[in-house]
């Protein structure tokens, strides 16, 4: 995997922009980082959708998140 | 008609001999007389009523006619006045002042460093509005390249809408956050200040990260660390944490 590394000179503000190939274990992290990333998104858009879901149950029976968080049931 | 004159013999207007004065010698009624000086000239005639000097003497009226000398100072001293005359005085240490040192967009690369930076800064902070690109927006901050990183992420949900800004320097902590990115909004701020730890083997940090999601609703955090690194402050390199390149996002290096 190549990345692009610039370089910024603060004295003249120069800026050179060079492209380098990762060493094994820069793609390593990087690739392991790309997948954590992404299964985390993923558990948490489905943490969310559950939420709408278990919402929109509680708004067709007339309660609210409120109902139950009085009924010490949890919270939002 | 020829004159003559006997010179043993004064006539009126012949000078008959130099006397010395107040502060003069010598003087004689005939032959080579000289008159030396044995006292300095004083002030109210012209002189100074002084008799040696050393190099860098300053002369000065140090009471009506009277002169005094200044002595040189040391280097770096200033000329002042005390109690009505001129002295020498060591100046107080300079305040810093903070100022700005780089200011740009943001390269369109996966790491900028912003390089070249001799001076002897206490303090720099690093500004970033909207460091957009990769997946997530997170970054990491390097200095002089040591792989002791400063990490710094800013995450938004965005199935319920709700943001929230958040760092860490532990990367493991990450995971357990809602995700979602800051290239997707213009109103994430980032300010990282680093104090410059010089020889003492750390610099620590102070990071402040601030939303507004453009509806009213504003959220900040703060949070802080350090980083193992015992030289000065050179050099410091903003990286995205996937690789993947900044799109847009501008950056403010200030320091002081």
């Amino acid at each position: 995997m190549k990345i692009k590394e610039a370089i910024i000179n603060a004295i003249t503000g120069e800026e050179v922009i060079t492209e380098r190939t990762l060493t094994a274990e820069e793609e390593k992290e990087i690739l392991d980082y790309r997948a954590k990333s992404a299964q985390q998104t993923a558990e948490l858009q489905a943490k969310a959708e559950a939420k709408a879901v278990a919402q929109a149950k509680l708004a067709a029976l007339g309660l609210t998140v409120e109902d139950l968080t009085a009924l010490g049931l949890g919270s939002n | 008609m020829t004159r003559s004159r006997d010179n043993a013999t004064n006539v009126a207007g012949d000078i008959s001999g130099v006397t010395a004065g107040t502060g003069l010698t010598g003087g004689g009624t005939g032959g080579t007389v000289t008159l030396d000086l044995t006292t300095p000239v004083a002030s109210t005639n012209g002189g100074t009523g002084l008799s040696s000097f050393t190099t860098g003497d300053m002369i000065y009226s140090s009471s009506g006619n009277t002169l005094a000398k200044l002595g040189i100072g040391t280097t770096s001293q200033v000329l002042t006045v005390a109690s009505g005359t001129p002295a020498w005085t060591t100046p107080a240490a300079s305040v810093k002042t903070i100022g700005q040192i780089a200011k740009g967009n943001v390269p369109s690369a996966s790491s900028f460093t912003i390089s070249g930076l001799t001076q002897d800064y206490f303090m720099l902070r690093l500004n970033n509005l909207k460091w957009a690109g990769g997946a997530n927006g997170a970054v990491f901050l390097r200095i002089n390249g040591n792989s002791s990183a400063i990490y710094t992420f800013l995450v938004v949900t965005t199935a319920t809408g709700d943001t929230y800004t958040y760092f860490d320097p532990s990367f493991g902590n990450f995971w357990g956050l809602d995700t979602v990115a800051n290239k997707k909004d213009a109103n994430n701020y980032r300010v990282i200040e680093i104090h410059n730890g010089k020889g003492s083997g750390y610099h620590s940090y102070t990071m402040r990260g601030h939303h507004h999601d453009g509806g009213g609703t504003s959220r900040g955090v703060i949070a802080g660390g350090w980083v193992a690194e015992s030289s000065p402050i050179t050099s410091i390199s903003v990286h995205q944490m996937d690789g993947y390149t900044f799109t847009e996002g501008s950056y403010e290096l200030i320091g002081g």
